[in-house]
């Protein structure tokens, strides 16, 4: 009988939360704001499709379309999850619309965690239409640009196919390359001329005999910071597992750009093993410098397009949930001017503070009273508050670089689960205390 | 309700009404402007629709958000993400339509600093185009009467293109000689005058067709084509299809059709005004625009006319160089492949590019560097025309170098006409620049096949060993494999046969016969 009642319990609960969604997502349709909104964003898109050319090839129309629609998406969508989260919260609450609710047996928290449920939805089905329809046009302007076949074949190669990123593995410097040296927050890898340097990775997936592998990196003269690049030449030596030989891949790159080569399958042994050396051999006997951020990193084909498609898309709908969340917060404590404020204020001062990272970047004992200041008010409010930024995937996908699940995981759990959450329950508690009848 | 209803109707009438007031009141306001002058540039004309939406809609918010997409521009760059940078340019020259400065600085960007970056020759020629169509289509078109500009593009013809200084500069010449071979073909001359006659616009082209106007239409109508269909057609094919041109040529208006879409291609696409082309080759003498040169020429010229002080004189020196250019290696042979286009002096152009010389030179004065310029010109002027056999004129050249009262050093200029240029070449021959090498070299190829026409094989056998001298002693001085593609001479062999065709496409047949007759022996 006990249990009879609680289900009966949860079965209420969720019916006043799915009641409260769905009245939440009549309400948010009705709001010209909303309405206005979308417009924009459909009609916005559709100036970017027929507006935009690239450079000229296919990887560059493809890469500007995605990057430049889905920006744009994001960031309209996320204003409109701000939006509607004040609109439904604070209007509910300053036209007394949430007596009539209240006077039910539902509480507070359900209150708002049903109106976050309807706008979360809602964005859920607007980013899907838009997604699809973006997706959709982009491959018919493809076809329709009768871009020639190698264009087409270096965008299905590079771009429409998401390839998984291997790094070395750390501590595998080998003499005789020196050390390695920091230039700002960059660890660079320095190679005097005519030395080299090894690189191993493992645990690379077994490969078919006619597959290829990527290696990509990118070396500089005298700094990363420099302008002064050109061209150097130098051998990459591929080690074969099978007789412990290295083999020489002669080129002439420019420094400063990502280079990209294509290895043979046979290069990885059977336990997953990948032995790399460069030898520098610049023509003006130049030491060249890899930061590790630049690689060398190997890339293999991993998955479709399409699922680095929806990974992208997720990413982006967790930014929404995030946003959706402050609206939420902000319009259930504040007036919906005051509450919009705060939100986009909240939301502005993430994407700040990332700035003053170069200013002030960590604190020491050289600073002076009001730079540790700066620096403890920095770390403060970064903790605080989330960079938008940190949802933006989509120059993995125009890379063709696989958007790994736990990057996903990582994002949700440090965004949502924890900040998400945290400053929910904060604004719910403060709701709770909140006197409604005045 | 019911008054909601008619004052939307009544603010509907009102919107539609709005435009025609405003624009009577725009243009009058615009007149206003110029004839009091009110600001210090022209009111914009020819701006597309979307352009002059977001130029009134901005207002003075314009630059800023043009300085923000440079920010972005140059961040981009830097990250080297570069499919973003045509796109940025093109806006940023949209929104500042008038910052012509703008506008050559990321023409510039584009084409140096971006095509550098690419390994393959056909992404780089890519950025180089980009950034001359950003310059000719776009800045150009709201900045006709800035010089800067045409000197800007003019400067990548012939610094960007036609220097040997890009490794892939063998590229780009073939690229832009394939483009333009397309429309103006592969006759030695083109009639750039009979292009200059075309009708301007569809309307007077089918004015001009007379009583075939109609017969004309139904041959698009039974080709189920629209005239600009046809114009695109002819565009990619670079002729009509066989079909029109059938019908074309039964109706006798098949050379006026030619004419009319090629015209009209060259102006739509390449900024090329058969008219001016037609003045400027006119005043120096003919260029063959499949070469880098022609077009610096072009654009400098155009330049010239709007140009004052500084930048007067960087228009005449660009001309004066490009000339020099076209006279040493304007007569373009062959170009094949991707890598291989392979010239020869144009030695009609020799008086042009004295004259402008002389021109630059009485205007501003003989600088040390055009002076300079001037007596180099005239020695390898003196060089080319003893060895392409114009010896009269050749002597009519040094007798000016003698009496040049600017040189110092005379000695050197008096000699007898064989000597000097026996002096000249024995000094030059370790310190040739390839267009001098190539000349020399086909000048003395020339020579033995004219020998082997006097019957004179042993003369000829010697000159011909001279030129594998010649060849021999440039080409050692390559240091590795990209030093011979960026600046290497074709075979020698090759060399030998090109030569061998122009020479024969200049004699009459019964010396042709000669030459066929005694070739063998030659080649024993």
């Amino acid at each position: 009988m006990k249990s009879s009642d609680s289900v009966t319990g949860k079965r209420r609960i969720m019916n006043s939360l799915v009641s409260i969604a769905i009245l939440t997502v009549q309400k948010c349709l009705r709001s010209h704001i909303f309405q206005l909104v979308f417009i924009v964003i459909l009609f916005g898109n559709v100036f970017l499709i027929l507006s935009l050319e690239g450079d000229g090839t296919a990887v560059g129309y493809f890469q500007i379309l995605v990057s430049y629609t889905f920006s744009f998406t994001g960031y309209l969508l996320a204003f409109t999850a701000i939006w509607l989260g004040c609109f439904v919260a604070a209007g509910d609450i300053d036209k007394k619309q949430i007596q009539m609710v209240l006077s039910k047996p539902v509480m507070k928290v359900q209150f708002l965690l049903g109106k976050l449920a309807g706008v979360c939805l809602l964005q859920f089905v607007l980013l899907s239409l838009i997604s699809v329809m973006i997706g959709l046009t982009l491959f018919a302007k493809l076809n329709r640009k009768n871009y020639p076949d190698h264009d087409i074949q270096r965008l299905r190669k590079n771009v429409l196919t998401a390839s998984r990123r291997y790094s070395p593995l750390a501590n595998t410097i080998s003499t005789p390359a020196r050390d390695e040296l920091e230039e700002g927050q960059k660890r660079l890898i320095e190679i005097p001329i005519y030395t080299f340097k090894t690189w191993n990775f493992n645990k690379l997936p077994n490969l078919e005999k006619n597959d290829t592998l990527q290696l990509r990196y990118r070396m500089y003269l005298n700094s990363p910071n420099s302008d002064d690049q050109r061209s150097t030449q130098g051998i990459w030596w591929i080690n074969n597992p099978l007789d412990k030989m290295y083999y020489p891949i002669p080129l002439v790159v420019h420094t400063g750009k990502i280079q990209e080569i294509s290895l043979p399958a046979e290069a990885v042994s059977s336990t997953g093993e990948l032995k790399i050396r460069y030898e520098n051999q610049d023509q003006g006997t130049q030491s060249m410098l890899i930061p590790q951020i630049d690689g060398p990193f190997i890339f293999i084909p991993k998955s479709s397009f399409g699922n680095n498609y929806v990974r992208m898309v997720l990413m982006i709908f967790f930014k929404l949930i995030f946003s959706s969340i402050i609206g939420i917060t902000a319009g259930s404590l504040f007036s919906l001017p005051m509450a919009i404020f705060f939100a986009t204020s909240y939301l502005i001062i993430g994407v700040l503070i990332v700035f003053m990272r170069s200013t002030f970047p960590e604190i020491s004992g050289s600073l002076n009273f009001l730079s540790q200041a700066a620096c403890h008010i920095r770390m403060l409010v970064g903790y605080a508050t989330i960079d938008l930024r940190q949802f933006y995937v989509t120059d993995l996908l125009m890379r063709g670089e696989f958007i790994e699940l736990s990057k996903i995981s990582i994002v949700f759990a440090k965004t949502i689960m924890i900040h998400g959450t945290l400053i929910f329950l904060t604004g719910s508690y403060f709701f709770q205390k909140r006197e409604l009848g005045a | 309700m019911k008054m909601t209803k008619q004052y939307f109707c009544i603010l509907c009438i009102f919107m539609m009404i709005l435009p025609g007031l405003i624009s009577t009141i725009h243009s009058k306001m615009n007149v206003i402007r110029t004839q009091n002058k009110l600001t210090t540039v022209e009111p914009l004309e020819n701006a597309p629709p979307m352009m002059v939406v977001t130029t009134i809609m901005l207002g003075g918010f314009r630059g800023l958000l043009a300085d923000i997409l440079f920010l972005r521009l140059q961040n981009k760059k830097n990250s080297e993400n570069f499919f973003e940078m045509v796109q940025l340019s093109e806006w940023i020259v949209n929104l500042q339509p008038r910052f012509t400065g703008a506008a050559s600085f990321l023409a510039w960007n584009m084409a140096y600093n971006v095509s550098v970056v690419c390994k393959a020759p056909e992404d780089r020629w890519r950025w180089v185009n980009h950034g001359i169509k950003l310059l000719r289509d776009n800045a150009l078109t709201y900045n006709l009467s800035d010089p800067l500009l045409y000197w800007e593009l003019g400067w990548l013809y012939q610094h960007k293109i036609g220097q040997v200084l890009d490794d892939a500069n063998r590229y780009y010449k073939v690229a832009l000689a394939k483009e333009m071979h397309r429309i103006i073909g592969d006759g030695d001359e083109y009639f750039w005058n009979e292009l200059s006659l075309a009708p301007l616009s569809s309307d007077q082209f089918l004015l001009a067709l007379k009583n075939n106007r109609s017969a004309f239409e139904e041959i698009l109508f039974k080709e189920k084509l629209t005239l600009d269909q046809l114009a695109l057609h002819f565009r990619r094919d670079g002729k009509f299809s066989d079909s029109v041109s059938l019908k074309l040529r039964e109706l006798n208006i098949l050379k006026i059709s030619d004419n009319y879409f090629r015209a009209t291609w060259l102006r739509d696409e390449y900024r090329l005004d058969p008219a001016l082309v037609s003045a400027v080759l006119e005043k120096y003498g003919y260029l063959d625009f499949r070469l880098p040169e022609s077009h610096s020429l072009f654009w400098a010229h155009q330049g010239l006319k709007l140009a004052e002080n500084d930048l007067h004189i960087k228009c005449e020196r660009m001309i004066f160089q490009s000339l020099k250019t076209a006279f040493n290696s304007g007569k373009l042979l062959y170009f094949d492949g991707s890598n291989t286009v392979n010239t020869m002096p144009n030695v009609t152009l020799c008086d042009a590019v004295r004259n402008a010389y002389s021109d630059t030179m009485k205007r501003h004065g003989a600088g040390n560097y055009i002076l300079s310029g001037y007596e180099n010109f005239m020695i390898d002027a003196v060089i080319i025309l003893y060895t392409f056999g114009l010896k009269e004129k050749a002597e009519q050249y040094l007798e000016s170098l003698r009496d040049m009262p600017e040189i110092s050093e005379k000695s050197r200029f008096n000699k007898a006409l064989s000597a000097f240029v026996i002096d000249e070449l024995s000094k030059d021959i370790n310190n040739m620049s390839l267009e001098n090498a190539q000349s020399t070299i086909q000048a003395l190829i020339l020579k033995a096949y004219q020998s082997i026409c006097l019957h004179e094989i042993e003369r000829a056998n010697g000159f011909d060993m001279l030129a594998r001298k010649v060849y021999k002693n440039y080409m050692s001085k390559m240091a590795n494999e990209a030093d011979i593609n960026r600046r290497g001479l074709p075979e020698f062999q090759h060399l030998k046969v090109r030569m061998l065709q122009y020479f024969r496409s200049t004699i009459p047949e019964n010396i042709q016969q000669v030459l066929d007759r005694e070739i063998t022996k030659f080649n024993q």
